[in-house]
């Protein structure tokens, strides 16, 4: 079952599906799939959740010992987006691209340059070269970023087909630490923003779908759940949820109380 | 006897002469492998047709798991 597909109880409100480049999708949660300790968790997951696009990446074969092939599990119907992990520069993350299309995994891209083994931040001045140039050659470009909105603007510019800033630090499970910074990229960059990165519990994708995230992708925590498959639903009717919330037009928050029942005709005199 | 770089480490070709014959010797029953042979992607199909050479430069990358 596609939880995107549950329809909405008031008619008014009509949700719009999900565009990039021109391509709809109904399920609004991504899935990476690193991580995972046996790949049938993988295929559960990305039954469960009912998710329509998920990430790969691309890596010298181990010529010592034989691995099943990731590929043997993803459904053919499902949206495969090559990143460009392990580039540290621009150059580095074109050619990962360039392979991936090469061999016939398509032109959707994750631009992921890192160069900082600690925090493993992503580089935003060499994301925006490498989408430029790739967005030229023809490439559906999904930079990975840190929010920044004056980066975000470029990347506009350059052709990204959405912008990818991320909650927290990757594999944190810290949840939304960039909350007040990905809000503005929301308001102001007239592209699909996908939070990715630190997503550890379904409240968090909620919470980024509340406040108008247009998609949300998780990996590690549902890779490295005890029940990765049960996870992976859970983010989806997280993001369902949230996005529902968001269509709802949530009421501002108050400072003091504000009581639910009338305080009029009670059944006591005070 | 031949040695080409392979994924970075320096290998004996023995009897192989084609990058089929290559990709056959170390990454059998794999279907899904990506060749780059000295900076270009060779396509599958021409596999056969392809000779490797001593002193070539290949890569033999595949599709994983990754976010």
């Amino acid at each position: 079952m596609n939880f995107s597909e549950v329809p909405l109880t008031n008619k008014t409100v009509q949700d719009q599906p999900l565009i990039i480049a021109g391509k709809s999708f109904n399920n609004r949660f991504l899935l990476g799939t690193g991580k995972f300790k046996n790949k049938t968790d993988l295929r559960d997951s990305i039954e469960s959740s009912g998710t329509e696009i998920v990430t790969v990446a691309l890596r010298r074969i181990d010529l010592e010992r034989h691995e099943e092939n990731i590929l043997e599990y993803i459904p053919a119907d499902v949206t495969l987006m090559t990143n460009t992990s392990g580039a540290r520069t621009s150059q580095e993350a074109i050619r990962i691209a360039r392979i991936a299309r090469e061999a016939g995994h398509g032109d959707w891209v994750k631009i992921e340059v890192i160069n900082d083994s600690k925090y493993l931040l992503p580089d935003n001045q060499e994301t925006i070269k490498a989408t430029e140039i790739l967005a030229k050659e023809g490439f559906i470009v999904l930079p990975y970023i840190s929010p920044d909105l004056y980066v975000a603007r470029e990347l506009v510019k350059v052709g990204a087909a959405a912008v990818m800033p991320l909650g927290s630090l990757i594999g944190s499970n810290q949840g939304l630490k960039t909350k007040e910074l990905i809000k503005i990229l929301i308001e102001e960059i007239d592209l699909p923003i996908i939070v990715d990165a630190g997503i550890g519990a379904p409240s968090h994708a909620a919470e980024a779908m509340e406040m108008g995230a247009d998609a949300v992708l998780a990996n590690t925590a549902v890779a490295t759940a005890g029940h990765p498959s049960v996870l992976a639903k859970a983010f989806s009717l997280a993001v369902q949820a949230g996005r529902l919330g968001y269509l709802s037009k949530l009421p501002a928050t108050k400072s003091l109380a504000n009581a639910s029942s009338p305080l009029t005709g009670f059944l006591y005199n005070f | 006897m031949a040695i080409i770089t392979l994924n970075g480490k320096d290998i004996d070709l023995q009897n192989s002469t084609t990058l089929h014959q290559v990709v056959d010797q170390f990454c059998r029953g794999n279907k899904h492998v990506i060749a780059e042979l000295n900076g270009t992607i060779i396509k599958t199909n021409i596999w056969r047709e392809t000779a490797v050479k001593d002193g070539d430069q290949l890569e033999l990358i595949s599709i994983v798991g990754g976010g």
